[in-house]
């Protein structure tokens, strides 16, 4: 289960909240109303001081005892890896603008450095426990290749190399010709937002 | 004679598969595929066929798809299922018997008779072997995926992973199909250049882009989306005709808004009295759609306010719906015609689970369309078959793109779902050093096949998908978690030496996909 803020929980849905509750095994959460459930939950996640604090004055409290029983401790749950054996510095394209990157690199803190080519384009110290990073490049730069390094206590680690996404129509329109055909929208396409 | 038309209807759903509960929420949205989209579909190919008509409808069917049609405890579940609607058709019919709901009860009922039939009489059982049986007939030609519905550029900082992707792809076609496939949907249509090479490999030929995916490629094809390119590797890539798709999906003038058409929202799941379709949704209690649906669009009016459906008004309009599609398009080849000097070819690619699940009468519009353009100046057409015709294609290099929002990846890869790619990344590589450290053997294969398969599952883009559109969040959340935390707990067993033979079993039933994996062959080296 991911570690929930409680701005978070706030934001979601009934339905959303009921089907945590379901899963923190929260007993009469059948019956209870949306923001009894978001009490609940947050009890159990042990975000109740936050909550008490902001709403402090307009709700009372005196039902959370039925969770009481439901101790964090209780609902432990298998933690995932923090790290991984191999150490690893990878690039992902996210848009012709922004790229994701991600490492596993032991020690506290890294300079990553950018390339596009042979050429440096970019240089920043990251905490190595951020994980990732998004790195927005100042402009879109179709189809050139990107890599980093990760330089870490005298160890430096090499990224994989992308190509870049493109945003530009790459020639010319011949006139007159097919201009109409490339009034398009890029990703247009409605239909996944469709899918349950 | 003005064009060509290649239709594809990409079917997938996630993996999933709960044989430790009698009734689960997630394992729904197969069974109402099947129901609401599969089986009206091959419906009406069955019935174009057995007219003489050949529909020549490119199909994607995704191996977790596959294996899921093909499963005997999913398959039981599915069973059940219909059993449970048609009962419910049943009641609801004494129930509505001389009320305004009447002819609607009836139309259900005989609806579920009709798919329970055509169900064990004409596919003997398995939804899969329809299909197989339209491709042998060159009704429809079915193209593969990626093994488990990867997006294959955010998976490519390990080679293996991609490359994994699709060889376990193609093997699974022809265990499902025997055959070798042609072409591939590319996994919500993402593409790299580099992907190619493993394509190549396995020998597919061809495969689909999104419109700016050949629009801004370099250089600009002479004929936009209007023909496929050659890319420089000698593969073929056909771009989505962004008009048509328009015409179907837009949400203003789409067809499917249409006020006649059925209401998808509203449903006897949310409407009637707990205990009365209490046996027909979760057990808990928690209200879902059964597929009763009694009302139509009406228009733009609440929920409560719409008008009853009207099955038969409904199907007039998926066959004006047709004609018009088919007038738009010839319009436009004839025009494009003109303009570039030859046949265009429109490519239409769709969600295939959009077609009756979320557009009731979509199949019916799909089978009005096909009939009409046998006697049109269009031809439904395969890919590789108008490969055939025109072997002079222009040459262009693709750009890296998908068909989700924004048309990138920032659906898959953003704050919300980027913590899965430390786990995706870090597995791949402990897959790597396995492969060169751990001795093969009896013990190690079957604890590294159910590694790999983790993985496997851990990298449908469905999850980080579902994540990304807040539905069913907590679902994929804990779908990652489970496929990573069991790839871990496997590990420990495969270094141990030993495995607790009740444990593993129950993750090797569960997560049973791939049984024909072989880690040492389907995890390459890099």
């Amino acid at each position: 289960m991911k570690s929930w803020k409680l701005e978070e929980l706030k934001s979601l849905k009934k339905k959303e909240l009921y089907s945590i509750a379901k899963e923190l095994k929260i007993r009469g959460r059948g019956k209870m109303r949306k923001s009894e459930l978001l009490e609940a939950i947050a009890k159990t996640l042990n975000l109740t001081g936050e909550l008490l604090k902001e709403e402090e004055e307009i709700t009372s409290y005196s039902h959370l005892k039925v969770v009481e029983e439901l101790r964090p401790e209780k609902l432990k749950r298998e933690e995932l890896p923090k790290e991984y054996p191999t150490e690893f510095l990878k690039v992902i394209p996210v848009n012709p603008k922004l790229v994701l990157i991600l490492w596993n690199a032991r020690g506290k803190e890294g300079e990553i450095r950018i390339y596009s080519g042979e050429r440096e384009i970019g240089r920043f110290k990251v905490d190595l426990t951020w994980k990732n990073y998004y790195y927005k490049l100042p402009e879109s730069m179709p189809f050139e290749k990107l890599w980093a390094t990760l330089k870490v206590e005298g160890r430096e680690l090499s990224s994989n190399q992308i190509t870049l996404p493109s945003d530009k129509v790459l020639v010319e329109l011949p006139k007159g010709i097919l201009e109409e055909f490339f009034k398009f929208e890029i990703g247009a396409n409605p239909t996944s937002e469709f899918k349950r | 004679m003005n064009g060509y038309l290649l239709t594809v209807l990409h079917h997938h759903l996630p993996f999933v598969k709960h044989p430790e509960y009698k009734y689960f929420q997630e394992e729904h949205w197969l069974f109402e595929a099947i129901v609401e989209s599969y089986i009206p579909l091959l419906q009406k190919l069955f019935r174009l066929t057995s007219q003489g008509v050949k529909p020549k409808l490119t199909v994607s069917l995704t191996p977790p798809l596959c294996e899921m049609l093909a499963d005997p405890i999913l398959n039981e579940k599915f069973k059940e299922f219909l059993e449970r609607s048609k009962e419910l058709a049943e009641k609801e019919v004494r129930r509505n018997r001389g009320t305004e709901l009447e002819e609607v009860s009836l139309f259900y009922k005989r609806r579920f008779e009709e798919i329970e039939n055509f169900f064990f009489q004409e596919l003997n059982g398995s939804v899969l072997k329809g299909y197989k049986e339209l491709q042998e007939e060159g009704s429809i030609e079915i193209i593969s995926s990626g093994a488990t519905h990867g997006l294959l550029p955010a998976l490519q900082g390990v080679e293996e992973a991609v490359e994994c992707q699709i060889k376990v792809a193609v093997k699974n076609y022809r265990k499902h199909f025997e055959r070798e496939p042609k072409g591939i949907w590319l996994p919500e249509c993402g593409y790299y250049p580099e992907v190619e090479g493993f394509l190549k490999k396995y020998g597919i030929g061809y495969f689909f882009l999104d419109s700016h995916g050949i629009l801004l490629g370099k250089p600009l094809p002479p004929f936009g989306v209007y023909s496929p390119v050659k890319t420089p590797k000698g593969l073929t890539a056909f771009g989505r005709d962004p008009v048509s798709s328009k015409q179907v999906w837009s949400s203003k003038e789409g067809y499917p808004g249409d006020p006649v058409y059925r209401e998808f929202y509203r449903d006897i799941g949310f409407d009637l009295p707990l205990e009365y379709v209490a046996p027909y949704i979760n057990p808990d209690g928690s209200r879902t759609y059964t597929g009763f649906k009694y009302y139509r669009i009406t228009g733009e009016v609440p929920l409560d306010k719409k008008e009853i459906y009207n099955p038969e008004r409904a199907l007039d309009r998926a066959r004006e719906h047709a004609e018009h599609f088919l007038n738009s398009r010839e319009k436009q080849c004839l025009e494009v015609k003109g303009k570039i000097g030859r046949e265009p070819i429109i490519v239409a690619p769709f969600d295939a689970e959009l077609f009756g699940h979320w557009w009731f009468e979509g199949p019916e519009f799909l089978f009005n369309l096909f009939t009409r353009l046998n006697d049109s100046s269009i031809r439904p057409t395969f890919a590789d078959e108008y490969c055939q015709k025109y072997t002079n294609l222009p040459v262009s290099q693709p750009t890296t793109s998908s068909w989700g929002d924004r048309g990138y990846f920032d659906v898959w890869v953003n704050g919300e779902n980027d913590w899965v790619y430390f786990h995706l990344y870090g597995m791949a590589l402990e897959l790597r050093r396995l492969k060169k450290t751990i001795e093969k053997n009896p013990f190690s294969t079957r604890v590294l096949n159910q590694m790999l398969r983790e993985l496997l599952l851990a990298q449908s883009s469905d999850w980080t998908f579902l994540i990304a559109t807040k539905t069913a969040k907590e679902y994929a959340v804990n779908r990652l978690r489970e496929h990573i935390s069991n790839f871990n707990r496997l590990k420990k067993w495969l270094i141990s030496g030993r495995v607790p033979e009740e444990e593993i079993r129950k993750i090797e039933e569960k997560n049973s996909i791939f049984q024909e994996i072989n880690f040492w062959e389907d995890w390459p080296c890099p």
